[in-house]
């Protein structure tokens, strides 16, 4: 009965009216239900404006973006109540957390307290606590908890590991680990890959604009194999090679259909630098 | 959970969950965390921790009572350290033959070197 | 699917309101501290400029003047200031992703400056007056002061409203004469709500500058018009009454493009895409 969709983007042309530089020129994207999303690219790429232009923050000057058959840009609640946002910056009123949860939770129909309760334990924190009186990260923690239990069927976050040490990091992976379920889309905009590369189920990658990888991360493990290797072994078979600690960095085409692990950061920057021949070999 | 380059990761994870069954952390015919439990435990997507239990439950560690959850077999213990030696004795046996013959190891200095450094008899 | 309706809900308005209120009581406070100060202190000075002897309903219409004047500036701030919320980028986001309509929206921060703006101003009122017996009995003023005086200024306010109407000058009918000064007044103000929608940031001031030059050109332009045609007693008649038309259709058209400029509104501004 649902639709596998839940966003479609076609044919966006946005530019923000500086220098008649376009941000997006007939983009077209889809976004499944039921997979956390890794939207990757380089800073200023237009990650942000893409996800502004997903939630309606930011009107398309041509083309469509449609949530569950809705166009975003009307801003209509039944929308509204299904999407939300963490964005990079955001402020916080200064009162409790609880009050601020009981003032806004009525809002969306879908909101569970369990999810609530379970993601305040996995940041280690207090449903009592006063949100003016709390760190920036701190405060990033508590909005992210009450995101994940808006269960909006579609949940967007901006480099949400930004202004997180370490273990804080460990901890919102496990909170969205925990707050994902199969009517679910988390899309995670991010440059800093190596925080969330064991949560995502597929990859975005953009660049200038335009779509580089569009695929689910088993799909990219099939047609390609990543190894670290020794600096003996000859390179010259390899789509992209980076020097490591131990030798080299390679990703290889995956002939032999070997499992390796998925690594993001060599694969962006194999995409970068060896486009044309990688994007073959990911969409045989 | 830290990972390692070389296996992968859904492998890792059943290791783990592996060794928690040795450990006796879960008893056998005891119940385990849920793909989603243990998905926040590891840090990773469900997706990849379902693999892993797919593929203890293939190998008959563990089993699944529709509704309820995922359990130890009753001889979990015993399949995984078959399992175990089975690995060791296809894996890192032919890789240590391989290292001795390329360092010129005899099997005199290892059997000398196992008597003093374990306290079995040979 | 979600079930949530579309439609203008007086529920979801009620919510949104009750929001306002719980999340942000500390700003609502102050606002009201700050007018009752002012009440208080306009009190104080206006029973220290009173003797004795002057009867206490001067003292209570002097009073009442300078608050209708203070709540006559202190509604055009609110009004200015009723979009708020959109001050800021972050401040953006958050409100424009608040699952409501934008009508729903509007509408409560329209409400929240009038309405909400009448209440606090009442109660301001009211702490004001009632707080004069802190300074009075240290000052020589006329005994009857001590008798309440809350029902007679507001009695007075309600008086100023209609004697507002009572222009001199070219008087043909207090009607037409009211209608017109009526409209004109309620222009003004959707002028500040007007401006309101369209800077975020400092928008009373900035009305302000732009009400002045629009009055300023606007006299010339009448000015001209007049001793141009030389106007007859019926002229004059006619020429208000067009004025009084186009007074409302412009407060019309203030309310709509606020509206307008709202429901358009993007989180990152910019000229171009506004309208």
């Amino acid at each position: 009965m649902e639709e596998m969709n839940l966003i479609t983007i076609s044919d966006l042309t946005f530019d923000y009216g500086r220098k008649n530089r376009k941000v997006f020129d007939n983009f077209s994207l889809t976004f499944e239900r039921g997979s956390i999303y890794g939207l990757l690219g380089k800073n200023g790429t237009g990650k942000s404006t893409l996800l502004y232009l997903m939630c309606g923050l930011l009107r398309a000057r041509s083309g469509s973006i449609t949530f569950a058959g809705s166009d975003v840009a009307r801003r209509q609640p039944s929308v509204l109540s299904d999407i939300f946002i963490v964005p990079e910056e955001f402020d916080l009123p200064k009162v409790s957390f609880s009050s601020y949860v009981k003032a806004n939770e009525v809002f969306y129909p879908k909101f569970s307290r369990e999810v609530l309760d379970t993601c305040l334990q996995h940041f280690d924190m207090d449903i009592n606590i006063n949100l003016g009186e709390l760190s920036m990260g701190q405060k990033k923690k508590a909005f992210m908890c009450f995101a994940l239990a808006t269960n909006t069927s579609l949940l967007l976050m901006d480099e949400p590991t930004n202004g997180f040490d370490i273990p804080s990091k460990s901890q919102m992976r496990k909170v969205i680990a925990s707050g994902m379920n199969d009517e679910r889309t988390i899309i995670i905009s991010t440059h800093q890959v190596r925080d969330v590369e064991n949560l995502l189920d597929r990859v975005v990658m953009l660049d200038r604009g335009e779509v580089l990888v569009d695929k689910t991360c088993m799909e990219l493990t099939e047609k390609l194999y990543f190894a670290e290797q020794p600096l003996s072994v000859p390179t010259d078979d390899a789509l992209y090679v980076q020097q490591s600690l131990n030798g080299n960095s390679v990703v290889l085409e995956n002939c032999e259909g070997e499992e390796s692990n998925l690594n993001l950061e060599l694969l962006f920057n194999a995409m970068l630098s060896n486009r044309e021949k990688m994007t073959e070999i990911i969409n045989k | 959970m830290n990972f390692k380059e070389s296996k992968p990761i859904y492998l890792q994870i059943a290791d783990r969950i592996m060794d928690e069954i040795l450990q006796k952390i879960y008893p056998e015919d005891g119940r385990i965390p849920s793909v989603r439990e243990y998905a926040a435990t590891v840090e990773v997507n469900a997706n990849t921790v379902a693999r892993s239990f797919d593929y203890l439950q293939s190998r008959e560690i563990i089993y699944n009572r529709r509704g309820i959850g995922y359990f130890v077999s009753a001889q979990a213990r015993a399949t995984i350290k078959q399992m175990r030696k089975r690995e060791f004795i296809d894996g890192d046996l032919p890789e240590l033959f391989r290292k001795m013959s390329l360092l010129g190891i005899s099997i005199d200095e290892i059997i000398e070197n196992y008597k003093n450094n374990t306290n079995k008899k040979i | 699917m979600n079930a949530t309706k579309n439609t203008f809900s007086l529920t979801r308005l009620g919510l949104l309101l009750k929001r306002e209120y719980s999340v942000n009581w500390k700003q609502h406070v102050y606002r009201l501290l700050a007018i009752y100060g002012t009440f208080l202190v306009t009190l104080f000075l206006t029973m220290l400029t009173n003797d004795p002897y002057t009867p206490s309903a001067q003292t209570i219409h002097h009073f009442t003047g300078i608050v209708a004047f203070i709540c006559g500036v202190v509604s055009m701030v609110y009004l200015s200031q009723m979009m708020k919320p959109m001050e800021t980028k972050t401040s953006r986001i958050n409100y424009l992703m608040l699952p409501a309509t934008n009508a729903e929206k509007f509408v409560s921060r329209l409400l929240m400056a009038t309405v909400g703006f009448w209440i606090t101003a009442i109660v301001a009122l009211a702490l004001a007056t009632a707080s004069r017996y802190i300074f009075m009995p240290f000052m020589y003023v006329n005994p009857d002061l001590y008798h309440p005086i809350f029902g007679n200024v507001m009695a007075e306010l309600f008086d100023f409203s209609c004697q507002a109407l009572d222009i001199k000058g070219f008087i043909i009918s207090d009607f037409e004469a009211g209608m017109f000064v009526v409209m004109l007044v309620i222009w003004g103000y959707t002028i500040y709500m007007l401006g309101g929608n369209i800077w975020y940031k400092n928008a009373f001031i900035k009305t302000v500058a732009a009400m002045t030059v629009i009055t300023i050109l606007g006299n010339i332009v009448l000015i001209s018009l007049i001793s141009a045609f030389g106007i007859t007693k019926e002229d004059f008649t006619i020429l208000l009454n067009t004025a009084t038309g186009v007074f409302t259709v412009l407060t019309i058209v203030n309310i709509w493009l606020s509206y307008r400029l709202f429901r358009r509104a993007q989180v990152i501004r910019n000229l171009k895409n506004m309208l």
